[in-house]
């Protein structure tokens, strides 16, 4: 670990456009950290309500087993025990959560709890109610409960024969598969000079973790109907789109209510099931009830990002060195119940070509069910599995054939002038400049000198490697691409929503739809508000967190898939637009003048050039809403706007499997140096460049924020971050203490550097970023391949994760994993 | 997990067989034994407390005669439940006449599941290992015991 | 199942004391959170690894999820809620704001505490002693950055 953390004092870019004023683009104080750093947020296990119950699962020590019994009577003896529940009530009383696969997906059950078998170790077979934390737990284990072990699957590739097969309703492990097929791969093959095979790819199972557990706090009004869910659920919509027709209630029945929330990364978006199995409790006990997740729950029973193996890749290449696209067999490992997925099956074709102009892709997707836990859209979803192929494939084929890895992405990288680029499957990418982006971090990461480094490695004994990772961060889905997979679905396109109000003191009041656990939205809104209504982010009141009851939500609201910026911002926007608009119209009316006279400014309406004509904002929020007398009879504004963003989309192509799949690409660009100790494989990140283009950057720092925190998750994935499963099906990473994650010791020198390419299609200029696309994992294992060696000989490294032990291996038998790529060159 | 070994036994083979099927002296075999339930002459139950954590494990373990051949061969089924961890193990004997003495091949698979089984086997096989050998010792010793009175033992 | 048993212990939190019967197994932490109301603290694991819910128990740094309530009997107790003054934000908080080192803020709260202690033991550490000083805090969010930038211009 070196001492120095660099961020360049003056930030590497970057188009110097025209003098902004305005709060767009500025570092503005965080609306958040007054409460955060005071300890006064309020996260969901921070609320209490009156004689609350506490929650503790029953969970399978198996993990795939008929279950053959349970029996709670025995905890129910426990004093201060207030109730259980089981399977077989669930499956009385709930219908099986909707799955959005064709068949046999489509035939998969799946309940609040574990029906008639277990399917991974900690899936949940009964809960316990009672009066304090400690004793739930005690009575969860007088649960008892009688399995049947059965055989164990563990493979993704075994899934396939379906010899041990999960779910017996859909009699296959197969949740769906699909060719994807565009342009011409044969006639690809044909033109190549060279062939580049590689036989077996395999991007490991790990997750982000964040660092609140999930949970929630669920009471039910008996009288109404009604339950109201605290809890950390970051994509509310669909939750109730998948709870309320299983409980057999209207959707209006679920009110979701989050003020804060300890990170999400995608892994609190699928839980429905324990969601449910609380608002049965609070309904059959008549009292609140309060699950909290603990942490080797999280890592066994909830969730996993997608582990995905790569078979038979195939790139044509020309002499030259240009790529003309490649084929592939791709196995999608999603656990034991596929829940969000099989969306995973088609998230992926939203960077088919990677950063590359690849216009021959061929890919023959399955996705199978298998006895580990279930996985969730994880940061990054589906692209970073599919980003990381593209760039393995390369780096190996530059490697392979003695081409620089610079040059080569260069030679292939989609160009400046080619933007909007249309892919071969009919995503548009918007904007960007991906040599540019290449030029800063090799700059940052001191390229020029990086031979002189290998040699003074070398002469102390180590391997000096450097890597590249480029990835694309495409933000704000078109949900019709769920159409290419199954038809029969009818989501398409996307929303969000806003509401802003002046009320009554002239207080501006907005509220969002989104779930931000950690993103800054209420700063980010602030900005946006204030900017168009003339008065500072301090006088823009931003309700924290969500709650159903705002009516401030549509379908998808939530916080997911580097949209924010997009969706949330645009339905701010929208919403403020037509609130300034309303303004200038009141206070037209009030001074008897045009509406376009009237401009917003310092927190007044006023006549342009007579700034002595001014009403403050508390004048106009008073005049509509308590002394309106007077007002014209046609004047028709509230001062209360709700508004729905909807980003311009299509339906796709079902035949062509063809359509845009999502409205902006941000780019992140990553280079890594590692040094590697050839004895023992330990290795260290000696240096490292992190280039984003976002396009308009609406908060600098916290743009650089998440650009941090991606990297950190990545980098942890490359390095010790990995969930493996023993031959029974347990997990030997199922809490921290075994599943390492970066520590502040663990995180290299980083330097960052920005380019601001605007995005044509949205609101702002801004493109949606956060998830990162892994581009820290592409650069590691690419920095590995060159310490340990290149130009056709030394080992290829062929998955996402490579801790010291792995390299090791790798040093010891490079002939290995040779074998697994072969070059044809005619 | 599997589990393999020999032990060599001066002793004949139907002293060794004898011991082995019988409930209350395997009992006596086994660490940790603090108690122990004879169902039938094919089932008997053990509570035991195995070294693992702070004040070790608490397990009750039932045990089933589930093959043999008399005085050669003889297969056990046992299934245990603790606290945060389950076992379940099948083992099987072999015995052989070696002069005087007897040969005794045995083997075991172990399987473990629950919180515990996350350690993993780098953890668990030591301790395993530890109480197979336990086992190894008491049972000699329960087999020179019962050879000693073997001549006076009327088919214990 | 045997009756758990209890104690009255006296603690004080930020300067006010309390006096309650606790659980004997009853974490530190959740005796914090649940029983006194003090939910700054947080919980991120099961194991003692992510240091959520670090405080300081008589100017130890400590995990409280590592130390029974009935441990701190008798202790002087400082959590986050205990650093502002009449809601001024300490200049380490302020520092965190500044600095963008917070972002969900669910690790805040321990981070203060640990960079807290650190600064109290070493007013100008450098970048290695900082990253030290919190490696018994795991971020998610951050990668960090920010978080040792903030200490670092909130110690000069």
């Amino acid at each position: 670990m070196t001492e120095t953390t660099v961020s360049p004092e003056r930030p590497l870019v970057v188009e110097e456009g025209e003098e902004q004023r305005g709060f767009i683009g500025q570092s503005v104080p965080r609306k958040e950290d007054k409460r955060l750093v005071q300890g006064e947020g309020v996260f969901f296990d921070d609320v209490k309500r009156h004689e609350m119950g506490f929650v503790h699962f029953a969970r399978s020590p198996y993990a795939h087993a008929r279950i053959k019994s349970v029996d709670v009577s025995k905890a129910l003896e426990l004093d201060g025990v207030y109730g259980t529940l089981t399977g077989d009530e669930v499956a009385i009383l709930t219908d099986p959560f909707f799955e959005l696969s064709t068949p046999p997906g489509a035939n998969i059950k799946d309940y609040a709890l574990a029906v008639g078998k277990v399917r991974h170790v900690g899936d949940p077979v009964a809960a316990v109610v009672a009066r304090t934390r400690e004793l739930a737990r005690d009575a969860a284990e007088l649960v008892e409960v009688d399995y049947e072990p059965l055989p164990v699957l563990l493979d993704g590739e075994e899934a396939l024969k379906d010899e041990v097969v999960l779910h017996d309703d859909a009699a296959s492990n197969t949740v769906w598969s699909g060719i994807f097929d565009w342009g011409d791969f044969d006639a690809a093959l044909a033109e190549a000079d060279h062939v580049v095979r590689i036989e077996r790819l395999h991007f490991d199972r790990f997750s982000s973790t964040p660092l609140e557990c999930s949970g929630c706090l669920v009471e039910y009004n008996r009288g109404t109907g009604q339950w109201t869910i605290h809890g950390t659920h970051q994509m509310p919509g669909v939750g109730a789109i998948w709870m309320a027709p299983a409980l057999r209630v209207g959707i209006d029945k679920l009110r979701f209510v989050s003020q804060d929330i300890g990170g999400g990364f995608g892994n609190k978006i699928t839980l429905h099931p324990q969601f449910t199995a609380c608002c049965l409790l609070a309904r059959k006990l008549n009292r609140p009830v309060q699950w909290t997740e603990w942490r080797t729950d999280q890592h066994t029973a909830n969730t996993h990002g997608n582990e995905r193996t790569f078979l038979d890749v195939t790139v044509p290449v020309k002499a030259d060195g240009t790529m003309l696209g490649f084929s592939v067999r791709a196995i999608d490992d999603c656990g034991a119940f596929p829940r969000y997925e099989p969306l995973g099956c088609i998230i992926w074709a939203q960077v088919t070509p990677g950063c590359y102009r690849w216009r021959n892709v061929r890919v023959d997707f399955t996705q199978v069910c298998t006895n580990k836990s279930p996985v969730a859209p994880n940061r990054g979803y589906s692209r970073m599995q599919h980003l990381w192929l593209t760039e393995r494939i390369v780096d190996i084929v530059a490697n392979e054939l003695g081409l620089d890895p610079v040059e080569v992405r260069k030679r292939n990288y989609v160009k400046q002038d080619e933007f909007p680029y249309e892919t071969p499957n009919g995503c548009v990418y918007d904007s960007g400049d991906y040599a540019r982006c290449l030029d800063i971090a090799l700059e940052l990461i001191g390229y020029e000198t990086i031979e002189d480094r290998r040699r003074e490695a070398e002469s102390r004994g180590k391997l000096l490697g450097i890597g590249i990772g480029s990835t694309l961060d495409s933000g704000t889905n078109n949900f019709g691409q769920s159409m290419i997979l199954n038809p029969e679905l009818q989501f398409s396109g996307n929303n969000e929503v806003a509401t802003v109000k002046l009320d009554i003191f002239g207080e501006i009041v907005v509220t969002l739809g989104t779930v931000p656990q950690g993103q800054s939205h209420e700063t980010t809104t602030a900005q946006v508000v204030a900017d168009i209504l003339g008065c500072s982010p301090d006088d823009v009141n931003v309700r924290a967190g969500h709650d159903t009851y705002w009516n401030s939500h549509a379908g998808f609201s939530g916080t997911y898939a580097s949209q924010f910026a997009v969706t949330g911002l645009g339905a701010v926007k929208g919403a403020a637009d037509k609130l300034a608009g309303e303004m200038k119209l009141l206070a037209s009316a009030v001074f008897g003048c045009s509406p376009d006279d009237i401009e917003l400014a310092e927190g007044h309406a006023r006549i342009k050039g007579n700034p002595e004509a001014a009403l403050p904002f508390m004048a106009l929020g008073a005049i509509l809403n308590a002394n309106n007398a007077g007002l014209p009879p046609d004047l028709d504004i509230s001062l209360n706007v709700r508004y729905v963003y909807r980003p311009p989309f299509e339906k796709p192509d079902l035949e062509r499997k063809f359509g845009n799949l999502t409205l902006t690409y941000a780019t992140q660009i990553h280079a890594c140096v590692v040094e590697v100790d050839p004895e023992t494989g330990v290795y260290e990140i000696v240096d490292y460049a992190a280039v984003d283009d976002c396009g308009k950057r609406i908060h600098p720092q916290i743009v650089e924020g998440q650009v941090h925190g991606a990297t950190a998750h990545a980098l942890g994935a490359a390095t010790h971050e990995i969930f493996t499963y023993d031959e029974e099906g347990n997990l030997l990473t199922p809490n921290f203490y075994d599943y390492h994650v970066p520590h502040a010791l663990d995180m290299p020198p980083m330097r960052t550097g920005y380019v601001e390419s605007e995005s044509p299609f949205t609101p702002l200029g801004a493109k949606g970023m956060g998830e990162g696309g892994g581009a820290g994992i592409h650069a590691m294992c690419a920095a590995l391949q060159n310490a340990l060696g290149r130009r056709g000989e030394g080992p290829i490294v062929s998955r996402s994760c490579n801790p010291y032990h792995r390299v090791w291996e790798l040093l010891q038998n490079p002939s290995e994993s040779r074998k697994l790529v072969t070059v044809e060159s005619r | 997990m599997k589990v393999t070994g020999e032990r060599a036994f001066q002793a004949p083979r139907a002293t060794v067989w004898e011991v082995l099927n019988d409930p209350s002296r395997l009992a006596k075999t086994m660490p940790g034994v603090e108690s122990f339930d004879i169902h039938d002459d094919k089932r008997w139950s053990a509570h035991v407390k195995i070294p693992l954590g702070l004040g070790g494990l608490r397990m009750s373990i039932d045990f089933e005669k589930t093959d043999e051949r008399e005085p050669e061969f003889a297969k056990l089924h046992a299934k245990g439940n603790g606290v945060g961890a389950i076992m379940n193990m099948d083992t099987s004997f072999n015995l052989s006449e070696a002069g005087d003495g007897t040969n005794m091949q045995w083997e075991a698979d172990v399987h473990i599941l629950g919180p515990v089984a996350s350690m993993g086997q780098r953890v668990l096989q030591p301790i395993v290992s530890q109480q197979v050998s336990h086992v190894l010792a008491a049972l000699d010793a329960q087999v020179r015991e019962a050879s000693a009175a073997g001549a006076s033992s009327e088919g214990v | 199942m045997d009756v758990v048993s209890s104690k009255t212990i006296t603690v004080e939190v930020n300067g006010a004391r309390y006096e309650r019967e606790v659980d004997a197994r009853r974490l530190l932490i959740h005796f914090l959170r649940d029983d006194l109301d003090l939910t700054g603290s947080h919980i991120g694991c099961d194991t003692g690894n992510c240091g959520a819910c670090s405080v300081l128990v008589d100017g130890t740094l400590v995990k409280s999820c590592m130390l029974l309530g009935i441990q701190a009997d008798g202790a002087k107790i400082e959590t986050v809620e205990g650093l502002a003054q009449d809601g001024r934000l300490t200049a380490l908080q302020q520092s965190f704001s500044d600095h963008h080192a917070l972002q969900c803020g669910y690790c805040t709260p321990g981070m203060l505490m640990s960079a807290t202690a650190l600064l109290r033991a070493n007013p100008h550490p450098s970048e290695l002693e900082i990253r030290h000083g919190i490696q018994g805090n795991i971020c998610r969010c951050t990668g960090y950055v920010n978080i040792v930038e903030a200490i670092r211009a909130a110690a000069e």
